[in-house]
C-alpha cells in the first residue's frame, strides 16, 4: 500500500476516480441530495408544513410536481426537506460511532492481548446483539421520540462497528517495519497511533464510514415509520411513507415518491463506498 | 471441543446477565419513575403510590433486579399492565405468529442467496454475474417496510392473490394463516437476501482461488465439479457467521415488518405496549429479544467450530 497516497490523493487518485463507474454515479447522486437538503433550508416550491385541505390529494401538475398529501402539503417540498433530516440523523449517529468506536478500537490495538483489548472487544461483540430499533425502544422513554432518540440509538449501533473496523485495519500496521522504526527512536505508544496508525486506516475508516451513513437512513427511516423517530411537523421519508400506508390503494403514488428517494439515496452512498474502496485500497477490490 | 463448548458457554451466561443489567437500567433506573410513565402526569398521587407498590418499585433497584432475572429464569415474565394477563402467555400466543415468519424469511433467504451468490461467481464477470451483482446492489438499499407496501399495491390490492394484512390464525388450518406470511416473509427476505448472495458470491470466489481447487482441477475435475465438490461447503462457512449476524436484523425487520401487515406478533406487541406505556411487557420482550440474538450467535460459534476445527483454540 502506497501510504503518502492515501493521505493526500494525488491527480492520479482523481484521474481513476473519474473513470470509475459506480464512485462516479455514487458520487453524483450523493451530491445531488446533499444540494437538495442545502437548497431546502433556503427554498422550496412551497411551505413543506402548510396544511390546506383544499388542496388534498392533487395528483402531480406544474404547480405541484409530485402532487399533496391527504393534508394538501406538498410532496415535493417534503421530500426535499426530508433529506435534511435523513442526513442529520446519519450523520451525527455515524459522528457518535467514530468518536466513541474508533479511539476504543485503536486504544484495543495499541495494546493488543492484554485486558484493555479484551475487555474493549468483548463490548463491541456485547452491543451488536442490541439492533438500532430496540435501543430506541429502551431509550424512549428518556429522550422521548424523536430526532435525538433516533440519533443516540442509531450511533450506539454504529459504535462496535467503528471500534472493530478500527482494530481490525489497525492491527497489520502495528506488524509494519516503520511502526517497530518509531519504537526504537522511543515514541509511546499514543504518539505511534496518532502519527503513524490512524493516517494509514484513515481511508477504510472513511470507507465505512460512507457504508454506516446509508445504513443511518435506512434505520431512521424505519424509525420514523414506526413513530420512533422524527416527529411532525419535521418531515421525513420515514414518516411520509408511515402516513401514505393508510392511502395505499387510493394513491399509491404517496407510497412511490419517498420510497424511491430512500432506494437513490441509499444506492448511492452503498455505489460510492464500493468505489472508494476500490479507489483506496487495490488490494480489497481485485476480486470484488 | 467440549471445553471449547463450556467456555462458550460461561461467555454465554456472562453476556446474559450483562444485558439484562443493562435493559434493566435502561428501561427501569434511566427515565425516573415507571408508575409514573405509565399513568401519566395527571395522575393521582394515590394511585401513583398504589401502583408503586403493586410493581414494587418502593423497593430499592437491585432487589428489583434480582426478583425480575429471577422470574425470567423461571419463565415468569411479569404480568402485563394493560393487558393484565402474564407476558409470558402473550409471548407465548404472539411466538405462533412472529417464529413462523422469522423461519420462512430465513428459510427463503436462505435458499434464494446461495444459490443465486454460487450461480454468480460459477459465471464471474458475465452479464448473469453483473445482472445477479446489480439486482443485489438495488435490494441492499430497499427498505423492507416500503418493498412490503409496494407488495401489498400489487399482490393484495390490484391482483387480490394474497391478504393485505391481518391473521387468521393457525385453527382454521395451515394454509390460510401461511397466506397471511408469504407476503411478509418475502419483505424481510429480500434486503437479507441480497447481502447472503453478495457474501455468497466472494466466499466462492476466494475459496475457488485455494490450492485444493486447483488440485482438483490439475488431477481432471472439470471447473463445475470442483466447485461443487470441494469448493462450495468451505465457501459456506463464511455465508453462516453473516446468517448469524443477520438474526438481529431478522427480529428489528420483524417488528416493522408486523406493524405494516397488522400482525399479531412480538413486534407488534412490543409496539402496543411502547404507546400504551406498558413497561413491563416492552421491559421483557426487549430481553428476550436481545437473549435470541445472544443465544444464536453462541450457537453459530459452536457450528462455526463443528465445521472447522482450527477456531476452537480461540475462545
Amino acid at each position: 500500500m502506497n501510504d503518502t497516497a492515501l493521505i493526500a490523493p494525488s491527480t492520479g487518485f482523481l484521474r481513476r476516480a473519474l473513470r470509475h463507474p459506480s464512485f462516479l454515479t455514487g458520487a453524483v447522486i450523493a451530491l445531488a441530495i446533499a444540494a437538495t437538503a442545502a437548497l431546502s433550508l433556503v427554498w422550496t416550491p412551497h411551505d413543506y408544513t402548510a396544511i390546506d385541505i383544499a388542496l388534498k390529494m392533487r395528483s402531480p401538475s406544474a404547480d405541484h410536481w409530485l402532487g399533496t398529501d391527504p393534508f394538501g402539503r406538498d410532496t415535493f417540498s417534503m421530500i426535499m426537506r426530508g433529506a435534511v433530516t435523513s442526513i442529520a440523523v446519519s450523520f451525527v449517529a455515524v459522528g457518535i460511532g467514530m468518536a466513541i468506536g474508533v479511539p476504543l478500537g485503536l486504544l484495543a490495538a495499541a495494546r493488543r492481548g492484554g485486558p484493555i483489548d479484551h475487555a474493549v472487544m468483548r463490548t463491541a461483540d456485547f452491543v451488536f446483539a442490541f439492533p438500532a430499533l430496540l435501543i430506541a425502544i429502551m431509550l424512549r422513554e428518556v429522550f422521548g421520540p424523536g430526532v435525538t432518540n433516533a440519533m443516540i440509538a442509531i450511533g450506539i449501533f454504529n459504535v462496535p462497528v467503528f471500534a472493530r473496523v478500527a482494530y481490525g485495519a489497525s492491527l497489520p500496521i502495528w506488524q509494519r517495519d516503520f511502526i517497530m522504526a518509531a519504537r526504537v527512536a522511543g515514541k509511546g505508544r499514543a504518539l505511534i497511533t496518532l502519527e503513524h496508525v490512524l493516517p494509514n486506516i484513515a481511508s477504510v475508516l472513511i470507507v465505512q464510514a460512507t457504508i454506516q451513513l446509508s445504513l443511518g437512513i435506512l434505520a431512521e427511516a424505519a424509525l420514523s415509520y414506526i413513530g420512533l423517530g422524527v416527529q411532525p411537523p419535521m418531515p421525513s421519508w420515514g414518516r411520509m411513507l408511515n402516513e401514505a400506508q393508510t392511502y395505499m390503494a387510493i394513491a399509491p403514488r404517496l407510497a412511490l415518491a419517498p420510497g424511491l428517494t430512500i432506494v437513490a439515496t441509499v444506492l448511492g452512498l452503498n455505489l460510492l463506498g464500493d468505489g472508494l474502496r476500490d479507489l483506496l485500497d487495490p488490494r480489497l477490490a481485485r476480486e470484488r | 471441543m467440549l471445553s471449547f463448548v463450556l467456555r462458550r458457554f460461561a461467555s454465554l451466561v456472562a453476556t446474559l446477565v450483562v444485558a439484562s443489567a443493562v435493559v434493566f437500567t435502561a428501561m427501569e433506573v434511566l427515565p425516573g419513575d415507571p408508575a409514573q410513565v405509565m399513568l401519566g402526569t395527571q395522575a393521582q398521587p394515590d394511585t401513583l403510590a398504589a401502583l408503586r407498590t403493586k410493581l414494587g418499585l418502593d423497593k430499592p433497584a437491585p432487589e428489583r433486579y434480582v426478583a425480575w432475572v429471577g422470574g425470567l429464569v423461571r419463565g415468569d415474565l411479569g404480568t402485563s399492565y394493560t393487558y393484565s394477563t402474564p407476558v409470558s402467555e402473550l409471548v407465548g400466543e404472539r411466538l405462533q405468529v412472529s417464529l413462523p415468519l422469522a423461519l420462512l424469511a430465513l428459510s427463503l433467504t436462505i435458499l434464494v442467496a446461495i444459490p443465486v451468490g454460487a450461480l454468480a461467481a460459477a459465471r464471474r464477470n458475465s452479464m448473469t454475474d453483473l445482472s445477479i451483482m446489480g439486482v443485489t446492489q438495488v435490494g441492499i438499499a430497499v427498505p423492507n417496510f416500503w418493498f412490503a407496501m409496494l407488495l401489498v399495491i400489487l399482490f393484495a390490492i390490484t391482483l387480490r392473490w394474497l391478504p393485505a394484512g391481518g391473521f387468521p390464525g393457525w385453527g382454521n388450518g395451515p394454509w390460510p394463516a401461511l397466506r397471511g406470511l408469504i407476503l411478509p416473509a418475502v419483505a424481510l427476505a429480500l434486503p437479507q437476501a441480497s447481502i447472503l448472495a453478495r457474501v455468497m458470491r466472494s466466499s466462492l470466489l476466494d475459496t475457488l482461488g485455494e490450492d485444493y481447487v486447483r488440485t482438483a482441477r490439475a488431477k481432471g475435475l472439470s471447473e463445475g465439479q470442483a466447485l461443487r465438490r470441494h469448493a462450495l461447503r468451505n465457501a459456506l462457512i463464511p455465508v453462516l457467521t453473516i446468517v448469524g449476524l443477520q438474526f438481529s436484523f431478522l427480529i428489528a425487520g420483524t417488528i416493522v415488518i408486523e406493524n405494516v401487515f397488522y400482525l399479531p406478533g412480538i413486534g407488534r406487541l412490543v409496539f402496543q405496549a411502547i404507546n400504551q406505556r406498558d413497561l413491563i411487557v416492552v421491559k421483557s420482550v426487549v430481553m428476550l429479544l436481545v437473549a435470541s440474538v445472544i443465544v444464536v450467535n453462541f450457537l453459530v460459534d459452536i457450528a462455526y467450530a463443528i465445521v472447522d476445527p482450527r477456531l476452537r483454540r480461540r475462545g
